[in-house]
């Protein structure tokens, strides 16, 4: 009699494992990691490298899926999401890798990536159904836009005021004098006109822009999107600033109450898609640093550096009063954010 | 960088998220070498500085590469957070790495600096 090709036990075996694939395809788990930091923190650098590491297998020690023999291999899987930009990750690479290596240029906009995983695992009752499949989707983001996020529980009135205080600091005193001279010349309870909303915003924006501009400061006030306009440039929804309120009832069709309707209105255009769509899915984050170029820029640098460190790890903070990590905690498990600091060990002291 | 974020990461951690910071390089621009002077041996670091990076009076052009004695940070991070102290301390910014080794399979591999061990932080739980 013919020895047949495979024994009924095999049948059995590919049967299951064919359901199994069947089963687990439209259910592969996937792992959602953003990557941000404020800009010129590595972003693009550390995804590059990521990618490439687990798509080569690179000399990764402390990686233990590898060191295991448990990890396969990893590919570029189909993109995920039509509405978003793919991280360029073949440009980068060859920036880094081609015949002048140099530093890929860096990108102002959200973009992803999609990686499929597949390893052994260690668990029994995976173990059994052959190898297992992840995929990795790493969503990268400029850190200007977290800054954000705690814009979605203040007022105008609370954040005209933070603004106006923090534009009041002695340092920041040069940057913002032209801006405060046009406040103090404004009377928010006049009628309402596009001109003083333009002028305002105009002197608002460049205060931002000087600020940061001045090597001190290396993160941006919010709103992040004045310096980053993109394709809302001009719209109303960025066009406003901090406003005192004006003393007495405040009417619909004065400067004030016009004013805090395109506060609104960014946030309802801007941040708030920003966060449903992108930050509250998650499911951990990495928080980039360059703490080498805060050093290198002196005290009041390392300061304000911790000042945006401490907001954008409050966008992760768990609490009851706080409604953005309230939604987080309804829509997925908390993003999980990790702090690295790209470079640290490529300088030393004079 | 722990002292950066201590103040931030503690209010995260009593909120029930968990944070880790890490010192990383995603690619290492430098590499460690040995130089012999009059018999003595040094540890150096070797790279390419940026184009326009000074150090002690040269400029450099963004293709010479250099050996440098590596030194260190002063011994109390916290001094340089205080105000109004001068704190001189002056990083060069380094060219990527200009050779790069392959693997058996022909693809570059890219030094870094515990990377590894950040990717199994950040991913390695959901490869078990």
């Amino acid at each position: 009699m013919p020895q047949a090709p495979t024994t009924i036990t095999d049948e059995i075996g590919i049967a299951l494992g064919n359901l199994a694939d069947a089963a687990a395809a439209p259910f592969t788990p996937t792992l959602r990691l953003g990557v941000t930091g404020l800009s010129r923190a590595g972003k693009t650098i550390f995804i590059t490298a990521l990618i490439h590491n687990l798509l080569t297998g690179g000399r990764l020690p402390g990686f233990a899926a590898l060191t295991e023999g448990r990890f396969i291999g990893a590919r570029l899987a189909e993109h995920p999401d039509a509405g978003i930009p793919r991280f360029a990750y073949e440009q980068h690479l060859a920036a880094l890798t081609g015949k002048d290596p140099h530093w890929p240029e860096s990108t102002r906009k959200i973009s992803q990536l999609r990686l499929t995983l597949k390893f052994q695992s260690k668990r029994w009752v995976s173990g059994m159904f052959g190898p297992t499949v992840l995929n990795l989707d790493i969503v990268d983001y400029p850190g200007e836009w977290l800054l954000d996020l705690p814009l979605l529980s203040l007022s105008f009135a609370e954040w005209s005021e933070q603004a106006l205080r923090r534009a009041a600091l002695p340092h920041s005193k040069a940057e913002a004098a032209a801006f405060m001279n046009e406040i103090q010349q404004t009377d928010a309870a006049r009628e309402a006109t596009d001109v003083d909303a333009e002028r305002l915003a105009a002197a608002f924006t460049d205060y931002l822009r000087r600020s940061r501009e001045d090597g001190r400061a290396l993160s941006t006030l919010p709103p992040g999107r004045f310096l980053l306009p993109g394709d809302l440039e001009g719209s109303p929804a960025l066009t406003f600033a901090p406003l005192p309120p004006p003393v007495g009832p405040v009417r619909s069709s004065s400067l004030y109450a016009m004013l805090e309707r395109r506060y609104e209105a960014y946030k309802a255009i801007v941040v708030r898609p920003f966060f449903r769509d992108h930050f509250a899915r998650l499911d951990r984050q990495v928080v980039l640093v360059d703490t080498l170029r805060a050093l290198n820029a002196g005290p009041a640098a390392v300061a304000d550096l911790e000042t945006a460190l401490t907001d954008i790890l409050s966008c992760f903070r768990q609490g009851d009063n706080n409604p953005i990590t309230r939604l987080v905690a309804s829509c997925s498990p908390p993003p999980r954010p990790t702090t690295f600091t790209p470079r640290a060990m490529t300088g030393w002291r004079q | 960088m722990n002292r950066l974020v201590a103040d931030a990461a503690r209010r995260a951690r009593f909120a029930g998220a968990e944070t880790r910071s890490m010192a990383i390089a995603a690619i290492r621009a430098t590499r460690e070498s040995v130089v012999e002077d009059g018999g003595e041996r040094h540890e150096v670091i070797v790279g390419t500085p940026q184009k326009g990076e000074v150090l002690d009076g040269t400029t450099y052009d963004g293709k010479t590469e250099i050996a440098l004695f590596p030194g260190d940070l002063p011994e109390h991070p916290d001094a340089l957070f205080e105000d109004g102290r001068a704190v001189s301390l002056n990083f060069l910014r380094f060219q990527p790495p200009q050779r790069l080794d392959k693997n058996a399979e022909g693809n570059v591999v890219l030094p870094h600096i515990r990377f590894d061990r950040a990717l199994d932080y950040l991913i390695g739980d959901w490869l078990r």
